[in-house]
């Protein structure tokens, strides 16, 4: 592959304050030694070996790289969706390197914020409940959800396309449906794959 | 988990957000979603219609039997079709047969247990009204046969024991009988003549509803042949009365032939004591007719035996109803598992989106759970309105009884959301143990 392919951690800062944003100096994610294995067939693959990182609060991080090097690996366990074969992993002041599957997805809903390359919207659903989505599986009560959703509509510039479902919409108004997306739970982390990518760049250099 | 976040878990709003989005997702395919429910549909308004249809019947049945007296045994003459003896009896030109007097004296004395007989002799001869005739059946019998027998006295009186000892013409006409002699006029008091003696109307009586099915199949319900004429056509005297006027030999002319019977008694109605004494006492009668006739010139009903026959029809067709049921419920399930299966993994993509978003995977498995009640529950809903219109359709249509009782939909209803929740474990658990990694990356 040609063009080196780029992952982006960005810890989220909104207007408002919140608790999270206060405690600046510590690092918001702490990996450390963090090995990922997988078994293939009779090898062993390690796609991820000794890594230590820390990013603080407000940092803005690219990961670049050639094609498998383990960027994905490495976004899946930053991520929460994977967990590390080896070492451990710190979100917020937490070990998630271990955690039960149903306090895994409570911290991916609480903490993180995803952008992914292909928008992965919901088909079925509008603008507004795409954006309402973590929100609902946050237990946030209906009314509150839809105002905080068309408020983020609103600002990355799809306030008169709420009730359009995502293939009536452009390519670039997706990838806003999903930064909207990402932002609706106050994410301490957004971790987004080729966030811009679709942008044209002005409009890209807006959402950043 | 603290207390709160449970009570969060199982709010009500959560539940109808769930069962709303599960309504979108399966508006997305409408046809697809309506042709899954179908095997549901059918199966839940086979059932309704099925048990109302089954129910309905098997009530008049039981009303009909009921009304001969559950602890009662009636014995009635027939005419032998024995041809050996016909022939021989032609040359006396009179044709003797039936049950005796002998017959009703042996089983008062040796059946324990029998409480009241009552016996009934009929003839079968124009019943006149000035120059109006109606072929009828007229009845000579005592004056408890009424009691014994579950038929209401509708106007008037019924005879009494004074008048069966001072051989009165008097006169009990049963409702049709009465309607077709006195369509316009007060029947109570008038005259009525057979052949050359007149007796006075003194009551009207409930037509016989189950002597008339009973004896030409519940199919036709006494309105195949030309049986209609006499059909429920009675009048009732006392018994001493007939025997007094027309003799032991009864006499029938007909259109140019003519007819000599000599029956003694028609009909006897025994009463046992108590329902346990019924089937024994029933053999110990047939055991002393069997002994005193030759040949078979009567037969013997005994309602109790016919009521516990139709329960166990009743059983019987209530088992296969509910084989055809559980087969048509589980060929639905299966269709719905199936159509289930394939759409979670069409949204695989979805389910890896919302676990990632901060779906846990009961989240996951309740939204499909939901998913397959609804459809099920949905195709239950069609299948109680289809299975209460059918039966209404059935009754104006083909004009039979059809009974609905309140538990039939309720049940059918409740087994469609089981079916629904059984089969919908499976998909619901394959799409949320799906590793959110790998459902991602899925196209």
């Amino acid at each position: 592959m040609t063009a080196p392919e780029s992952v982006v951690v960005a810890p989220a800062s909104r207007a408002v304050p919140t608790p999270a944003s206060k405690k600046l100096a510590a690092p918001v994610i702490e990996l450390r030694g963090v090995e990922k294995h997988y078994q293939m067939g009779d090898t062993l693959v390690k796609a991820l070996q000794g890594i230590d990182l820390k990013i603080r609060h407000g940092d803005y991080i690219s990961i670049l790289g050639p094609s498998g090097c383990g960027k994905s690996t490495m976004l899946n366990i930053l991520g929460c969706l994977d967990q590390p074969s080896v070492g451990q992993y710190l979100l917020d002041g937490i070990d998630v390197s271990e955690l039960p599957d149903d306090e895994l997805s409570q911290v991916r809903g609480k903490k993180l914020g995803f952008i992914f390359q292909s928008y992965n919207l919901i088909q079925q659903l509008t603008v507004v409940e795409n954006i309402e989505v973590p929100l609902y599986y946050q237990g946030v009560p209906e009314k509150e959800s839809r105002e905080i959703a068309v408020e983020l509509a609103r600002r990355v510039g799809l306030g008169k396309r709420l009730d359009h479902r995502p293939t009536e919409l452009s390519g670039g108004q997706q990838q806003r449906v999903a930064i909207a997306r990402a932002l609706s739970n106050d994410p301490a982390v957004i971790l987004a794959d080729e966030a811009t990518g679709n942008l044209d760049s002005k409009s890209g250099g807006d959402i950043l | 988990m603290t207390p709160p976040e449970i009570f969060r878990e199982l709010s009500l709003f959560r539940l109808k957000r769930s069962v709303l989005l599960g309504i979108k997702s399966l508006w997305l395919h409408k046809l697809r979603s309506l042709l899954t429910a179908m095997g549901i549909v059918f199966g839940v308004s086979s059932v309704i219609a099925m048990l109302a249809i089954g129910e309905g019947a098997s009530h008049e049945a039981q009303e009909q039997i009921k009304e001969l007296g559950s602890q009662n045994v009636i014995i009635r003459s027939v005419k032998p079709t024995n041809s050996a003896t016909a022939g021989e009896e032609t040359r006396s030109l009179v044709l003797s047969y039936g049950l005796t007097y002998r017959d009703i004296s042996q089983i008062q004395a040796t059946v324990p247990g029998v409480e009241v007989t009552v016996p009934a002799r009929e003839m079968k001869d124009y019943i006149w009204r000035g120059s109006h005739r109606i072929d009828g059946t007229t009845l000579g019998t005592v004056p408890w046969f009424p009691e014994m027998r579950n038929r209401t006295l509708l106007q008037g009186r019924y005879f009494t024991e004074l008048e069966m000892q001072q051989r009165a013409t008097v006169c009990v006409l049963s409702r049709s009988l009465a309607k077709h002699l006195f369509p316009l006029s007060e029947p109570i008091g008038s005259t009525v003549r057979i052949r050359s003696s007149y007796f006075r109307v003194i009551g009207i009586i409930s037509d016989d509803r189950a002597a008339a099915s009973e004896q030409d199949a519940p199919t036709a319900k006494g309105k195949g042949k030309g049986s209609k004429s006499s059909e429920g056509m009675e009048m009732m005297i006392p018994l001493t009365t007939l025997s007094e006027h027309f003799g032991e030999v009864l006499f029938k002319y007909r259109s140019g032939s003519f007819e000599a019977e000599k029956v003694e008694l028609h009909e006897v109605t025994v009463r046992i004591d108590t329902p346990e004494q019924v089937m024994p006492a029933a053999d110990a009668i047939r055991h002393i007719l069997e002994r005193n006739h030759k040949e078979i010139d009567y037969t013997m009903v005994v309602p109790l035996d016919l009521l516990r026959r139709a329960e166990r029809t009743k059983q019987i067709f209530n088992i296969v109803l509910g084989s055809i049921a559980a087969i048509s419920l589980l060929v639905g399930g299966i269709g719905i598992m199936n159509i289930m299966l394939a759409t979670v993994t069409e949204r695989t993509r979805e389910i890896g989106i919302r676990r990632a978003l901060g779906a846990k995977k009961k989240d996951i498995v309740m939204q499909f759970l939901i998913e397959t009640v609804m459809l099920s529950g949905a195709g239950g809903v069609l299948g109680v309105a289809l299975g209460l219109s059918i039966p209404l359709l059935i009754t104006h249509f083909a004009e039979m009884v059809t009974i609905i009782q309140l538990w039939a939909p309720v049940l059918a209803f409740s087994i469609s959301v089981i079916t629904g929740v059984l089969f919908g474990i499976s998909p619901a658990l394959r799409a949320a143990g799906m590793n959110p990694v790998e459902a991602l990356r899925h196209e």
